[in-house]
């Protein structure tokens, strides 16, 4: 039985009760036994029942495990926290949730009949069929090594400090990473995707459930920001103005960087194999279009009207947000104590589900992609082995590197990892839909875009005139394989005109 | 007499695969093409008008946004097969 007090008032802001701790808990446990359910229903011991659930997720199971794994702990607390410093222009986020599925309705109706008709596993596998050119594979596969390795450590550091805030210092930062990394480890190397992909369905509930609190209180509560427009007026008279010239820039910048890089994600890549059918994958995109709008839309708006409700919120206490204002608005409504733990739950199942799915990602890479170059005589319950021991030597790597660096913001870490991600776009998008397109052309791509994306990133400026690194190392990168393409192309045949 | 209606039906099925093309560049484009109009590029000026407590521009990115929710949903719904290349085989 949960006790109604299970949000009480502390000096950073609101934590659970022992009740909510508790059910919390009791959650985190469910989590394996729902992982021990997924390994049960395992058929066989194969990479690719491992790693893509034997291809059998229709849409349910497809489209909330797509929903958790997209929408992180990044996205309830790093999306609040800057809607709360930037205000009214963070709405960007909504079209750039969207514009990933945009991204994927470039290449994923072939990529789906082409992943069945060849059974592929990984990302790389597809690099690799299309191009049959090993070092294209293999920068590929280690840059998206990195971006889910940096995926992992975001979510991880954002699921330390929620473990901190809402059990009011009770439970130590390195403790809960510890303690949760363990628990993502046991059900994933139970029951791989599968396991993976129920957890998702739990998670993805949870998730719904508690956005559905928060706009009831946003807007039945709250009054919507109609209801704080004098208190916002008051607190930030600046974020009323539309963005000016180089704030648009940087967000279109930033909705291209969303449309290239997080469609470019692994573990969504193999979430698109793992459907059932054709019709499953058509139905969970077209319904994950929207989703947005009914989940960042309502973080975004919950972050401006904390604004007003709690002003004065530093830098990194603005990533708390979230918490502060769930803590403030279950107070304020005592009938709805319950939906306290439920939120925080929430965040912790969006965080999990992110760090399983990306952990999971890397594994497959790492097993099916590199292990299996070197060892192309294992079979498939010794690369299911080593794709296990791969998830536990990465996760230790991670836990270790996320206890060190607690002291970055969560969003800047964000963004370092989709500069990288969109890298890969043009092995992909054209991949799928330019039949001349040829692999050294997409090397070198890949190589300068990447080049100039890790070297804008690190100087002093990573936007110049308002623009992503990856952005501008995306531009340098189609650039490249035109400029190569074209190379080869007169190569061949003396030159463009006598070709044509 | 032969040799012209070749060239007659190899002129037909270039003309008829450069329709197909074209048409699947433009389906492809049309989401980033949408996504750049969803920027609100016209709200310059500061603006005391509000609607439901925002300002215009806010209610101009929402709208956008609506908008290419239904657009991205139609073009999964009816253009799916154009994106998917059905016309040819599972060669690259």
């Amino acid at each position: 039985m949960i006790s109604t007090n299970n949000f009480i008032g502390n000096s950073s802001g609101y934590a659970l009760g022992t009740g909510g701790l508790t059910f919390i808990g009791l959650y985190v446990l469910a989590l394996i036994g729902i992982g021990w359910l997924g390994h049960r229903a395992k058929k066989e011991n194969t990479l690719d029942d491992h790693y893509l659930g034997g291809r059998s997720f229709g849409f349910g199971v497809l489209f909330l495990t797509l929903y958790a794994t997209q929408y992180s702990g990044n996205s309830f607390m790093g999306f609040v926290g800057k809607a709360y410093r930037d205000g009214f222009p963070t709405i960007y986020t909504v079209g750039a949730m969207m514009a990933v599925i945009g991204g994927y309705f470039i290449f994923a109706p072939r990529l789906y009949r082409l992943s069945n008709r060849r059974r592929f596993i990984t990302l790389g596998d597809f690099v690799q069929d299309r191009f049959s050119f090993r070092p294209l594979t293999i920068f590929i596969v280690l840059l998206g090594i990195f971006g889910l390795g940096n995926y992992v450590l975001t979510n991880l550091l954002a699921l330390g400090k929620l473990a901190e805030v809402v059990s009011d210092g009770r439970v130590n930062f390195n403790i809960a990473v510890i303690v949760l990394a363990l628990v993502m480890l046991i059900y994933e190397t139970m029951g791989g995707m599968r396991s993976v992909a129920w957890t998702d369905v739990t998670q993805g509930i949870i998730l719904l459930l508690s956005l559905g609190f928060i706009a009831f209180a946003l807007f039945f509560h709250l009054g919507g920001p109609a209801g704080v427009a004098e208190g916002l007026e008051a607190a930030r008279p600046d974020i009323w103005h539309p963005p000016i010239l180089e704030q648009k820039i940087t967000w279109l910048s930033s909705i291209l960087l969303f449309f290239f890089g997080i469609s470019m994600y692994p573990h969504a890549i193999q979430r698109i194999y793992a459907a059932r059918d054709e019709r499953t994958l058509k139905r969970s995109l077209q319904l994950m279009a929207f989703m947005p709008l009914f989940t960042t839309f309502f973080l975004v708006l919950l972050g401006v009207m904390a604004i007003s409700i709690i002003p004065g919120l530093g830098k990194e206490e603005s990533d708390r947000t979230t918490l502060l204002m769930v803590g403030k608005l279950v107070q304020e409504l005592p009938a709805l104590a319950i939906m306290g733990p439920l939120l925080v739950a929430a965040v912790i199942a969006a965080t999990m589900s992110t760090i399983d799915s990306a952990l999971l990602a890397i594994s497959s890479l790492v097993t099916n992609d590199l292990y299996r170059i070197y060892y192309p005589e294992a079979n498939n319950s010794e690369l299911t082995r080593v794709g296990k021991s791969t998830s536990i030597i990465i996760m230790i790597l991670v836990v270790m590197l996320t206890i060190a660096l607690q002291g970055q913001t969560i969003w800047r870490l964000l963004e370092i990892k989709l500069e990288v991600l969109a890298q890969i776009a043009p092995a992909v998008m054209l991949g799928i839909q330019c039949k001349k397109i040829k692999a050294r052309s997409i090397f070198f791509g890949v190589i300068a875009g990447t080049l100039i994306a890790v070297y804008l990133t690190m100087g002093a400026n990573p936007r110049p005139y308002g623009i992503h690194a990856g952005i501008w190392g995306l531009g340098m990168n189609f650039l490249t394989i035109f400029i190569t393409q074209f190379g080869i192309n007169i190569g061949r045949t003396g030159t463009p005109a006598e070709e044509r | 007499m032969v040799n012209e209606v070749e060239h007659l039906s190899v002129s037909g099925e270039s003309g008829n695969l450069q329709f197909v093309l074209v048409k699947r560049l433009l389906v492809l484009l049309s989401p980033l093409v949408f996504l750049f109009l969803a920027v609100p590029w016209c709200f310059v000026e500061p603006s005391s008008v509000r609607l439901f407590g925002i300002p215009f521009w806010f209610i101009y990115a929402i709208a956008g946004s609506i908008s290419f929710a239904i657009l991205m949903a139609v073009l999964i719904g009816c253009y799916w097969e154009i994106s998917a290349r059905s016309e040819e085989d599972d060669q690259y």
